[in-house]
């Protein structure tokens, strides 16, 4: 049997860290679907996070947000992928911003690549609005890896692009002007 | 929502996270797609520029441009050129021309094509068996430079035209010969951070071997002292990563004997091989400390050869496999 090289270089389990009670606060969709969320989660968008900081500051008691411009089946899903990355540094999004390189861990491989691609569309225009880096880059590299490798046909039909002559006739619809 | 009702923003990205062939196919689906890819910066993975001589007609070369998948091919002599164009190394026959026009004057007009400002970005930069000068239409801005067999005096040219825009390398790899002495102050003027792999006889100094960044760093220092070898010794024990090799020949003063160096005391060796006259190996199992908290013992290897001193000092990964005869005619 070979025998074991240092350990001191392996990564050590993470312990998990004393967290303080979770303060919890509706958040209402555009469709007026009302859904529970921890704050931590939340601050993940700097855009709530910026509402959230503003209620605070004035002592005013936080019981709803209202989230107009995402429907709440993409809200859930945003606030599933929050709650999940709660915990996280923010600056490791920060940092994988620009990027070409992402890495995305197993768990959110799954979680994006089972949304069909209109809903991750939806999550990815969701996150944009919210202002959640770290969905973002992964909602991008999710599509972009799912678009390597195909041809032009293949990525109409995986995107839904129409036929150039299928296109409604905007400025922008036809190669010919 | 569909492709098309996505933010530019969130297009954008998504078409900078994708490689250059699946750029050019979303480029085709439509004009909002067009003009999203033409918006986005592009940044190539590998970019490489390499000439083949012809072994059969005399002054004719073929240039081979390769951008990730995607390659052009410019083959010709003189005035006649034949450009094809590919992916996966394949050529497309429909997409071949024939043009009355030199090939370095088509690469010329061509390179602008994979720029932004005159500028082409790419991980990795290599430059490989070139007999011409770099274009004067296009920079190159990387973080990875390989400048292979470029025939002389074309070397520095094509390294000042590929480290001007960024001035500093994650990784550089100059295997250019007879050109040592002008590429040698170009190159100790980049900051190279990660991995310096150099062929060239340099006339680098201990205060010059001493500022260089890169740990994993192969080079011949000929103004280098035995102390200042040992001092960057010291240094890739405590800066180095796992995968990080020091291989360093200096040219030691006439009398130096091998018997006389003085490794640093706190430093615990183990000999793997009784010392004699021209070798020292051994085995570095501690008494140093490794900021990245790399811990595993070290092999190192000391020669005395041909008037050249060598140290070379790696990550210990047990017993090296012997290498196999190569039987003549190999």
């Amino acid at each position: 049997m070979a025998p074991k090289k240092n350990s001191a270089k392996r990564p050590q389990p993470s312990t998990p860290k004393p967290s303080a009670p979770a303060r919890i606060v509706k958040v209402q969709s555009s469709d007026g679907h009302i859904l529970q969320a921890d704050v931590r989660a939340l601050l993940l968008s700097s855009t709530l996070a910026a509402t959230i900081k503003g209620y605070d500051d004035e002592n005013k008691p936080l019981e709803k947000l209202e989230v107009n411009n995402v429907v709440g089946f993409t809200l859930k899903l945003v606030l599933e992928w929050c709650e999940k990355h709660k915990e996280d540094d923010p600056a490791i999004a920060q940092a994988e911003k620009d990027k070409k390189n992402i890495f995305i861990p197993s768990w959110d491989r799954h979680f994006l690549t089972k949304l069909p691609m209109g809903n991750l569309f939806d999550l990815i225009t969701a996150a944009y609005h919210l202002d959640i880096t770290g969905l973002i880059n992964y909602g991008c590299k999710t599509v972009a890896n799912s678009a390597k490798g195909k041809s032009t046909e293949e990525m109409r039909e995986l995107f839904g692009i129409p036929e150039p002559w299928e296109q409604p006739s905007t400025s922008t619809a036809t190669w010919d002007d | 929502m569909s492709w098309q009702m996505l933010t530019v923003p969130n297009h954008q990205k998504i078409v900078q996270l994708l490689d250059y062939e699946s750029r050019c196919n979303i480029r085709q689906c439509s004009k909002d797609d067009r003009d999203v890819v033409d918006s986005t910066k592009l940044r190539f993975e590998k970019f490489r520029i390499s000439e083949k001589l012809s072994k059969w007609v005399q002054e004719k070369t073929t240039i081979r441009v390769e951008i990730d998948s995607f390659t052009i091919w410019l083959t010709g002599k003189e005035d006649l050129t034949k450009i094809d164009r590919g992916w996966k190394g394949e050529p497309i026959e429909e997409l071949s021309e024939i043009k009355h026009e030199n090939r370095f004057e088509i690469l010329q007009k061509l390179l602008p094509r994979f720029s932004r400002n005159g500028v082409i970005e790419a991980d990795t930069v290599e430059i490989d068996e070139i007999n011409f000068a770099p274009p004067e239409s296009s920079k190159f801005k990387c973080s990875n430079l390989k400048l292979h067999s470029i025939s002389n005096p074309f070397a520095v040219e094509w390294l000042k035209k590929t480290t001007e825009v960024s001035g500093s390398l994650k990784k550089l790899d100059v295997r250019c010969w007879g050109q040592d002495e002008q590429l040698w102050p170009e190159i100790a003027g980049i900051n190279v951070s990660e991995s310096l792999l150099s062929e060239l006889n340099t006339n680098c100094n201990d205060e010059q071997l001493e500022n260089l960044k890169a740990m994993n760093l192969k080079i011949t220092a000929s103004a280098v002292t035995v102390d200042g070898a040992m001092r960057k010794l010291e240094k890739f024990l405590k800066y180095g990563k796992k995968s990080d090799r020091l291989e360093l020949s200096i040219e030691p003063p006439r009398e130096f004997q091998l018997a006389g160096l003085s490794i640093p005391r706190y430093l615990e060796i183990k000999m793997l091989k009784k010392p004699d006259e021209i070798s020292f190996v051994a085995k570095i199992l501690g008494g140093f400390e490794n900021v990245h908290g790399i811990l595993d013992p070290r092999k190192i290897e000391i020669q005395l050869n041909w008037g050249f001193f060598q140290i070379i000092c790696f990550v210990y990964e047990g017993e090296e496999k012997p290498q196999p005869c190569r039987l003549y005619p190999f």
